[in-house]
């Protein structure tokens, strides 16, 4: 992601914004989004949100996630070039709008949206999330809202593949899923990685900083030292660097724990300094400020 | 009941046609049982009923709300039409698909997107591979997958392995857990047995809005249930299944069953209430230190065997005690 921050970082950073109110906001011509083949017929998107995943076969093309509502038409004609067809099943791994925003546009292409529960309940507004502003976050239309929902996962049998959907508990929102690619051995994270900078931990949508750690460490458990991993943000990686992420945000927790136990209130903790030993993952949507608060302000609750 | 069933009628209803002489190319190997009824259990009429044909659905009972019943040979159809797209639940036989397809087509105005299988039986999902062919995604709970693939072996009554589905029949979305869709301005809530009942991979259907509650063979009305141990099925299981479906629906919930005709809470409550008067009744003889031959001569299901055990039916009274006392021992 720092990479593709650096090389577009004014679109980004707007884009960035867009993540936690999924409305469509008149937007310019995007760039051209950037493939990367994984072999087996898996394919990685890097657009302007979160990574898309793409698996190709004469069953049917299977998508994984589908960015933002203005960038939707560049990402189906990409995938259509890509696979040779429009996806029929798409898998939301999160609510947020960098992830879900083009659903409306998928499912009008023919897609079938299957996601956890709680993505249609934030969604449709069933269930009410706070964007980081502190304001309520905005509901999307009700075509862009998943068809199938499940609480714990479902597999898909297709292409010859078995592919896992599996749903976390609390971590980055209250409704993630991992997709699995069990041949193949490779394993889309959705915002429960990202590689290399600072994640977002969503506490207005459910999300649990702890939860959030736990989970990272569960997915490490299961995965070896051929697993590819596919981040929410960021370039492809693998176990190590799900490894320096998961020393980072335990390093980062212990740090912020220790000035709420010290006392500190949020501006004194802010002015510590916690996390300056990780200063290098910040990034232009998460500063080492806001994300030394999301810490303090999760490990308070 | 007023009208008393004919075996013929009865073995019709059930769509246990899979039992009798096999004339079709892929015979459903079925309706598996632990064993022959008992020498002292009366002789069973000989089953007159014809192999599967290859005729459509016969009848369409509207439930409301875009929901309907179609009753056939086979297991009963659960049917929602609308402009999100078709859901069916249930396909019954491979050769009748083509027909039931065309005829959904008429009554639907087009084909099913969504098909979810209550279970794996060929008289439920043999239709899958036309289905899937036209367009249908298939839904099924994780081990209907593996017993129409064959990965996990299932028993025939024979005691035989049956024989595998071909590849597109196999459902493409499989769960443990249960899955709801959103369709049409309904909820449906594919809902998987608490434990393996009629075989371990049944799913019950419940339409919300509709209050329609599709119960695939954990229920055939006024009937002893068919308890398929060689696809992993545990009497226990039904005692669970009916609990969970009373407890999901209410009094004016219209419940299809697997096979037979529409039914009520009251009509799931009294077969509920017969599952569990049947496995205390048998585990009263089983503690008492009784053999199997001497359960089954002490007719310990006479209570029910009016409503539940008809003449002719295909599961007899002593087919049932002998499958719980079975499943007593082993426990």
């Amino acid at each position: 992601m720092k990479t593709l921050m650096n090389r577009m970082p004014v679109v980004a950073a707007a884009l960035l914004l867009l993540a936690f109110a999924p409305v469509a906001l008149a937007q310019g011509t995007l760039p051209s989004p950037k493939t990367v083949d994984l072999g087996a017929g898996l394919h990685v998107i890097h657009g302007t949100g979160g990574n898309i995943g793409v698996s190709a076969g004469p069953d049917g093309v299977f998508v994984i996630d589908d960015q933002y509502p203005n960038s939707a038409a560049a990402n189906l004609a990409k995938i259509q070039e890509i696979a040779g067809a429009a996806p029929r099943y798409l898998v939301n791994t999160h609510w947020h709008g960098d992830h879900a925003g083009g659903n409306a546009a998928f499912a009008g292409a023919g897609a079938m949206i299957f996601a956890h529960e709680n993505v249609r309940k934030r969604l449709s507004g069933a269930v009410a999330s706070t964007g980081l502003d502190g304001k309520p976050a905005a509901t999307s239309p009700e075509v862009a809202w998943p068809v199938v929902t499940f609480t714990q996962g479902v597999d898909f049998h297709l292409n010859d593949e078995t592919i896992r959907v599996k749903h976390v508990s609390a971590s980055h929102t209250d409704g993630d899923a991992m997709v699995w690619f069990v041949g193949p051995n490779v394993l889309h994270m959705g915002d429960l990685f990202f590689n290399g900078i600072y994640p977002v931990i969503d506490l207005g949508s459910g999300g649990s900083v702890r939860g959030y750690l736990e989970v990272m460490k569960e997915t490490y458990a299961q995965v070896n030292d051929t697993t590819r991993i596919i981040p929410g943000h960021g370039e492809v990686g693998g176990k190590a660097d799900l490894s320096r992420q998961i020393a980072m945000l335990e390093g980062a927790i212990a740090a912020v724990d220790a000035r709420i136990k010290a006392g500190d209130t949020i501006a004194k903790a802010v002015a510590a300094r916690p996390l300056k030993p990780w200063a290098n993952f910040a990034w232009s949507f998460i500063s080492e400020e806001s994300f030394t608060r999301t810490l303090y302000t999760g490990l308070k609750k | 009941m007023l009208v008393r069933l004919t075996a013929t009628a009865i073995i019709g209803a059930l769509g246990l046609s899979a039992c009798a002489a096999d004339t079709t190319p892929r015979q459903p190997d079925l309706f598996v049982q632990v064993r022959e009824p008992d020498p002292p259990a009366p002789p069973r009429l000989p089953a007159p009923t014809p192999a599967p044909n290859s005729e459509a659905f016969a009848r369409v009972v509207d439930l409301g709300q875009g929901v309907s019943m179609l009753m056939g040979q086979g297991g009963n159809l659960g049917l929602l039409t609308g402009e999100d797209g078709i859901f069916l639940i249930d396909d019954q036989y491979a050769t009748n698909a083509a027909a039931n397809l065309a005829k959904i087509e008429e009554v639907a105005k087009g084909n099913p997107k969504y098909l979810v299988n209550t279970h794996w039986h060929f008289d439920h999902a043999g239709g899958n591979a036309v289905f899937a062919t036209a367009g249908a995604t298939v839904f099924a709970h994780e081990n209907a997958r593996k017993r129409l693939t064959g990965e996990t072996p299932s028993i025939n009554r024979q005691g035989a392995v049956s024989a595998a589905a071909p590849k597109p029949a196999w459902p493409v979305v499989t769960f443990l857990a249960g899955v709801d869709f959103h369709l049409n301005g309904q909820t449906i809530r594919a809902i998987p047995t608490p434990r393996p009942a009629h075989t371990d991979g049944d799913v019950m259907i419940y339409f919300v809005e509709a209050d329609v509650l599709h119960m695939g063979d954990t229920y055939m009305k006024d009937s002893y249930p068919f308890v398929d141990i060689g696809s992993g099925g545990a009497q226990l299981g039904f005692i669970e299944a009916l609990a969970k479906a009373i407890e999901i629906a209410g009094p004016s919930t219209k419940i299809i069953p697997g096979h037979g005709e529409l039914a009520t809470e009251a009509d799931l409550q009294a077969a509920l209430d017969m599952h569990r008067g049947a496995r205390a009744a048998v585990e009263a003889l089983v503690k008492q230190g009784k053999s199997l031959e001497e359960t089954v001569t002490a007719k310990p299901l006479a209570p029910w065997n009016s409503r539940f055990g008809k003449p002719g039916s295909f599961i007899t009274d002593d087919a049932y005690v002998t499958v719980i006392y079975n499943e007593l021992k082993k426990s």
